[in-house]
């Protein structure tokens, strides 16, 4: 998934592959790239590289908001070879992605922070999920002008390019949503229920049970196939118009090997409560006084469950698209020249089951990466961007910097990020991209 | 301008760095302060929990008590909650029409059948009407062949010319030449006249005609023919060709012309088919001869004579003008047939299971034969010897019964035995013949069957009656033939009645019968308790009684219950007739009975009446009194049993005393009302006192008069008893007034221990006449002593004081026995839940450790009902206790309190094992705990609400943690 973030930032930030929304400065280039995001909602970075960190659960339940605390995890590392003609482009390329993801209920801060209330049941799921990819790609785009030349000879046509990118992605491991949840009630009456409950599946191509090194290739055996089509238009001289297709399914990737983990634990105290199990028992030895004399049976007011199954290695094919999506870029130059450049995008992503815990919309099946890049090309071997995206659920402000020697062309990145938009300001998570090409 | 931007942007950056202020972390501190709540849940708590019928019951009867019970007590008059404790010390009958009732129904209820579902017994007398029938066949004809085969002379085979006058030899020679070779010579000739006749030796014949049946064969058997001379060259043979008979008229009788029988020595025979040939007494023979060599010299010999007999399988129609003699010729030949011997089972007959044996008195055997074509027959004798014989029984023997003019034969059994053993026919049948009979005509004898004669035999036994017949009496029915009913003589009756006198004993018994006539009946009737031992017998003296009546009788007689046995008793026996018992098993012998009747017996009806004229009541105790105790000092199987115990109540009643209890003695009986109105006897006196302990070291006890005193009796009025059904559990009608009435409250709020309540009354002779008891209503002639408490529950606070406490340490704190490890299985030692149910102390300095502070919140919601306005009070007495008192207080209506306790209060509490402080009622007001219908119970919801601060500091360097 966070292939996404590095394909983002190889086109829109530092691997500028045509056109004037990513334009490139090489007829040949190759080079590799890495980048590492970490997030939360909630923390400052600032919080934790302090004398002394203060963990007031009073304070986080009072801020934190009703989605809970978060963190993501993401990482991706790629390398890649392009020629780029005036009219034909050629790339290949080879990534790896990984990314994850934990929610924290707000209901277990809150009961952290403050108890419970009588007859108000504190109930949520805390959110646990990851995917990692291996993707070998190639790209093939051509320009070609369309429009006419008027009988003035005046000519209006305009350069189109085009890009096809097929994919072939290879899931490492695959963790989808779990079925965690928490519930804990305190009843007026007498009775209390708690109740924990996990279900975590971790998918993989190979089976974790006595693993041997030598089934690592099974990952190349088990892919799936999507592609990636884009085309850019340019509108007016100072605006692009470029429309993306992403991840757009072929061929699902197929995992045959789950792990399974589950847990259950309960505690409960029936509706006559504590003082009704005493009351049971005083009138039962007060009955037994009488002459029944009855063996006492062991008994207690407290239920209590807890059942941990045995990790099951089966065999369960599962398939795995990954999300689908159709972003919409424009590159906007109100100086008509290369000083000062906006790149605002808006993407709708589909088939993301990480979005029913971190997504805008809170659904599985829908949500929106949108963001904002403000770009500066003072001279052509210096680029310095600064990028406001919210991007696979986690909100990034960054700021971008290029140097390009056209024989050697270094892209460095850093910026703060967050699921909480505000947050994201503030430093609660950081992220970082490091590119290098070479070429000519 | 490049320059400066590059410039802009380092500064940037510097002020950047400088502003983060990045430091390695080196504490971790934890803050929170939640308030978890949760509810205890409700306790309701129902005085008819742990306050019930059966829990007083079981605290004032440890034993099954008859009579006793404990219901709940309310009428208009109670406002607390009362029980009502009810023992009935005394319960006497003086009516005895219910023994005497209970003696009359258990003799009506006799039953002496055997079968519950009849109403009567009955013997099935056997019905011997049995026939049988069988053929035997007789093969006379073998006799016939075999006299005539015995008696035929040989045939002469000689040749007499009549011409010459000269026998000679029929067969000529070969070799010779001379006249008569030439003559009869040739090589091949027949020779025929020659006379054969079925005669002997005297010329008689020994049958003059004789048909053949088929397979019938006559076999001509020659005598040693030719001797050769052992040196002849040319050996002389003789072939015989042809043989044949001719009557005297020279008609074929029969003929064989297929013969090649060579005459050896070895003796030749020729056989002759004679089916259906008729063979007269004379007949000629005639066969083809052929020769073969022959010397002139010497001569061969050669022999004349042949022997004819018929085969033994022929079979023969008829035959006319035979004779069967012995060898003397004189003597007839008597031949014997055994006929079968004929079986007949009586052991599927009717009632030959009960039956042992009879003498026939009226019964025979009839018997039908049947010869086939026998008018036809003439000089032939034929004799029957028939035996009916069974074993130990039937023996009746005929002979000589003339098969020939005798068609029905009838062998009378009168005076014979029978018995169920199989009767066995059996005999045999001699025939003779005598040619001729006695009409002078040649005798003659037909046979249907070829050769053979079947004698058809059809009998019939037939027994009508018997003189006597016995039959077994079944073992089981024996026991019904004597019974004895026992009623128990209750032992109030020995207690209290001296005398009982009576005008009449009688037992009546009405039997119906089909027993003969002059078939006696023995019946005999005793009673150790009435002293009767009578016997007498009837039987039916004409066939129209079938219903036999008769009875015992006593006048005028007493019996002394102190006297009596356990029971009053009554035994009958019967007898039925001739009644015997040999090797164990019993029988009867009926006489002058129907063979086939079902005698029938049945005891009818039984009425026995039994009249009292008086009743002498006077208890047996000494100068006529009558004690008792409850609850008695030993039970019924004489084990020791304590008396009452209630000294718990001073466990929990400090300060707490009962009002009033009332303990209500009443004794009735409106018979001795009655009685000693019309006699002014002086009436029953007596005293009702208690016994018990106030504790373990109070050996000599207490006694607490409530009726009279240890020196003097009371006067007892009797007054109307309370009726109460046992069955319910709530008493509403209002008391009556008692005899006497005392107040229990003292003894019970001196909480005692071995309580017993004694009671001892002395009553004057007093006689029951049976018109006393006539005009008083059901259960009057009884003589009740009861004693009722009525117990409320209405506590008082102690005089002087101004509250009473009520120790709930006892409730709280149960204490459970467990196995000592160190000396398991020797002993146990005690082991005692503390307030929170533990057995060992928490450990919460791992928990309280993060806690900066915290505090627990009881609170208290409650419904109180029981009528009680109380203070709980908790105080822990350990010396370093670091709880203070706490009380809140329980209002008679719905209120709430609340407790709380603090960090260091909770602390104590948690580590300290135990935490047991004392808990109390402190009751200040007097309890009237509210009758059922008013639900008393206390209803309480404990919520709790604990708060936790917690300020954890980790410090990451390891120097310390806050």
């Amino acid at each position: 998934m966070k292939k996404l973030i590095c394909i983002i930032l190889a086109l829109s930030i530092f691997t500028c592959v045509f056109a004037e929304i990513n334009p490139t400065s090489r007829i040949f280039e190759f080079g590799f790239g890495l980048n590492a995001g970490v997030s939360n909602n909630y923390f400052a970075i600032s919080d934790f590289l302090t004398e002394e960190i203060v963990l007031d659960f009073n304070e986080i339940s009072d801020k934190l908001s009703n989605n809970g605390l978060r963190l993501n995890l993401a990482g991706d590392a790629d390398f890649f070879i392009n020629v780029n003609t005036k009219k034909l482009k050629f790339g290949v390329f080879v990534n790896a992605d990984i990314d994850g993801y934990s929610s924290i209920p707000k209901a277990l801060m809150d009961f952290v922070a403050k108890g419970n209330t009588l007859d108000v049941p504190m109930e949520d799921e805390l959110g646990i999920g990851g995917t990692a990819y291996g993707v070998i790609g190639a790209s093939v785009g051509w320009k070609f002008k369309v429009g006419f030349v008027d009988e003035y000879d005046e000519d209006t046509r305009k350069a189109v390019a085009i890009k096809l990118t097929p994919q072939y992605f290879m899931p490492i491991f695959h963790v989808p949503n779990p079925q965690n949840s928490l519930f804990l009630k305190a009843s007026s009456n007498g009775a209390v229920t708690a109740s924990a409950n996990a279900d975590v599946s971790v998918y993989t191509p190979f089976s974790l049970e006595n693993f041997d090194t030598g089934e690592i290739a099974s990952v190349f055996s088990s892919g799936g196939l999507d592609f990636t089509v884009e085309a850019e238009y340019p509108l007016f001289k100072f605006l692009d118009l470029g429309v993306r297709v992403s991840n757009f399914p072929l061929k699902p990737a197929k995992l045959n090997n789950v792990t399974k983990i589950k847990m259950s634990a309960s505690a409960s105290i029936d509706e006559d409560g504590v003082l009704g199990y005493y009351q049971d028992e005083l009138k039962s030895s007060s009955e037994e006084s009488e002459g029944e004399e009855e063996a006492a049976e062991e008994s207690s007011f407290v239920e209590t469950t807890y059942n941990m199954d045995e990790i099951q290695y089966l065999t369960e094919e599962t398939s795995i698209y990954r999300p689908f999506k159709i972003a919409f870029l424009a590159s906007y130059r109100p100086l008509n020249n290369n000083l000062l450049i906006l790149k605002p995008m808006i993407s709708f992503k589909f088939k993301d089951p990480a979005s029913a815990y971190n997504g805008l919309f809170g659904t599985a099946n829908f949500d929106m990466d949108l963001g904002i890049t403000v770009e500066s090309r003072p001279l052509k071997i210096l680029r310095f961007s600064l990028d406001m995206l919210r991007e696979e659920a986690v909100w990034k402000q960054q700021f971008g910097f290029a140097l390009d020697l056209r024989l050697m062309e270094l892209n460095f990145a850093i910026g703060s990020e967050s699921n909480s938009f505000i947050k994201s300001f503030t430093g609660s998570g950081l992220t970082a991209g490091l590119s290098i090409k070479f070429g000519f | 301008m490049k320059n400066k931007l590059y410039f802009l942007l380092g500064l940037l950056s510097l002020f950047m760095i400088i502003s983060c202020n990045f430091q390695i972390p080196q504490k971790i501190t934890v803050k929170t302060s939640p308030t978890v709540k949760a509810s205890a849940g409700t306790v309701d708590l129902k005085v008819e929990d742990f306050i019930t019928v059966e829990k007083i019951k079981d605290m004032v009867s440890k034993t099954e008590v008859e009579g006793l019970n404990v219901m709940e007590y309310k009428n208009s008059n109670t406002e607390a909650m009362t029980f009502l404790v009810h023992y009935p010390l005394e319960k006497v009958s003086f009516d005895i029409s219910e023994q005497i009732s209970q003696i009359q129904s258990s003799l009506e209820n006799m039953n002496f059948t055997l079968d519950s579902e009849s109403s009567s017994t009955s013997f099935q007398i056997p019905d011997i009407n049995q026939s049988f029938d069988q053929t035997t066949t007789v093969e006379l004809s073998a006799s016939v062949i075999e006299e005539i085969n015995n008696g035929m002379k040989p045939i002469s085979l000689s040749y007499y010319d009549e011409g010459s006058g000269i026998n000679i030899g029929f067969i000529p020679e070969t070799g010779r030449t001379d006249y008569y070779s030439q003559t009869f010579g040739g090589l091949e000739d027949e020779i025929s006249h020659i006379k054969f006749s079925m005669e002997n030796d005297e010329d008689e014949a020994l049958a003059e005609k004789i048909i053949f049946g088929e397979n019938s064969k006559i076999i001509i058997t020659f005598d040693q023919i030719v001797s050769n001379n052992p040196e002849s060259a040319n050996p002389y043979t003789v072939e015989i060709t042809s043989f044949g008979l001719r009557d005297a008229e020279g008609n074929v009788i029969v003929q064989n012309t297929s013969i090649s029988t060579e005459l050896t020595d070895e003796n030749p025979q020729i056989v002759l088919d004679m089916s259906n040939i008729t063979l007269p007494t004379v007949s000629y023979i005639f066969f083809g001869i052929r020769t073969k060599g022959g010397d002139p010299t010497p001569e061969p010999l050669h022999t004349t004579t042949a022997r004819v007999s018929i085969s033994e399988t022929t079979t023969i129609k008829e035959v006319t003008g035979f004779s069967l003699k012995e060898e003397d010729g004189e003597t007839d030949t008597i031949i014997n047939y055994a006929i079968p011997t004929q079986t007949i089972d009586l052991s599927s007959f009717d009632g030959i299971d009960m039956f042992k044996e009879a003498e026939i008195e009226d019964g025979n055997i009839t018997i039908n034969f049947d010869l086939p074509d026998v008018e036809n027959w003439n000089g032939i004798n034929a004799f029957l010897n028939l035996s009916v014989e069974q074993e130990n029984g039937l023996n009746v023997t005929q002979t000589n019964v003339n098969l020939i003019t005798t068609k029905t034969l009838t062998i009378p059994l009168n005076n014979q035995i029978i018995n169920t053993n199989s009767i066995t026919i059996s005999g045999n049948a001699q025939f003779s013949v005598t040619n001729p009979g006695e009409d002078g005509n040649p005798s003659k004898i037909t046979f249907e069957e070829l050769g053979k004669i079947a004698i058809g035999i059809v009998g019939n036994v037939d027994i009508n009656k018997f003189s006597t017949a016995t039959v077994k009496i079944p073992s089981e029915y024996i026991s019904k033939l004597q019974q004895t009913q026992e009623i128990e003589v209750p032992a109030d009756l020995k207690t209290w009645v001296k005398e009982i006198a009576f005008d009449e004993l009688s037992v009546e018994f009405e039997i119906d019968t089909t027993l003969p006539i002059n078939n006696e009946i023995g019946l005999n009737v005793t009673s150790t308790a009435f002293d009767l031992d009578d016997t007498f017998s009837l039987c039916r003296t004409d066939e129209s009684i079938t219903t036999l009546v008769d009875k015992i009788e006593k006048t005028n007689f007493t019996i002394l219950p102190r006297e009596l046995g356990d029971y009053f008793d009554f035994s009958i026996g019967i007898t039925l007739p001739n009644q015997t018992e040999v090797d164990g098993e019993t029988y009867t012998t009926i006489s002058n009975i129907t063979s086939g009747e079902n005698i029938s017996f049945q005891v009818k009806k039984i009425t026995p009446v039994i009249n009292w004229n008086k009743i002498i009541v006077s208890p047996d105790g000494e100068m006529g009194s009558f004690s008792g105790m409850y609850p008695l000092e030993t039970d019924e199987n004489g084990e020791a049993v304590s008396g009452i115990d209630i000294s718990v109540l001073g466990d929990y009643l400090k300060n707490l005393e009962f009002n009033e209890v009332s303990a209500l003695i009443y004794l009735s009986s409106p018979l001795f009302e009655e009685i000693m109105s019309r006699t002014e006897e002086s009436g029953l006196s007596g005293k009702v006192w208690a016994t018990y302990k106030t504790d373990e070291e109070d050996l000599e006890g207490q006694t607490t008069y409530f009726m009279g005193s240890a020196e003097d009796e009371a006067l007892v009025n009797f007054v109307e008893t309370p009726v109460i059904d046992q069955n319910t559990t709530i008493y509403t009608e209002a008391l009556p007034n008692p005899s006497a009435k005392v107040n229990f409250a003292s003894i019970l709020n001196a909480h005692p221990m071995d309580l017993r309540l004694n009671y001892d009354f002395a009553l004057d002779e007093i006689t029951i006449l049976p018109e006393d008891l006539e005009t008083l209503s059901e259960n009057a002639a009884e003589l009740k002593v009861d004693i009722i408490l009525l117990l409320p529950l209405e506590l008082n606070i102690a005089e002087g004081m101004s509250n009473a406490e009520i120790d709930l340490s006892q409730f709280i704190y149960p204490s459970e026995s467990e196995e000592s490890e160190e000396n398991s299985g020797e002993g146990t030692e005690e082991t005692v839940k503390d307030l929170l149910g533990r057995t060992e102390p928490i450990e919460i300095d791992e928990i309280t450790e993060f806690l900066k502070d915290f505090s627990v919140s009881l609170e208290f919601d409650y419904e109180n009902n029981l009528g009680i306005a109380c203070s709980v009070v908790m105080e822990d007495t350990a010396a370093n206790s670091k709880i203070p008192k706490k009380e809140f207080s329980i209002r008679k209506t719905a209120s709430s309190e609340k407790i709380k306790l603090t960090k260091e209060e909770m602390e104590y509490v948690l580590k300290t094992y135990p935490f047991a402080p004392d808990l109390k009622l402190l009751i200040t007001d007097d309890i009237k705990i509210p009758s059922f219908d008013k639900s008393p119970s206390i209803k309480m919801t404990v919520k709790m609400a604990v708060y936790a601060d917690v300020d954890y500091t980790l410090d990451l360097t390891g120097n310390g943690e806050e």
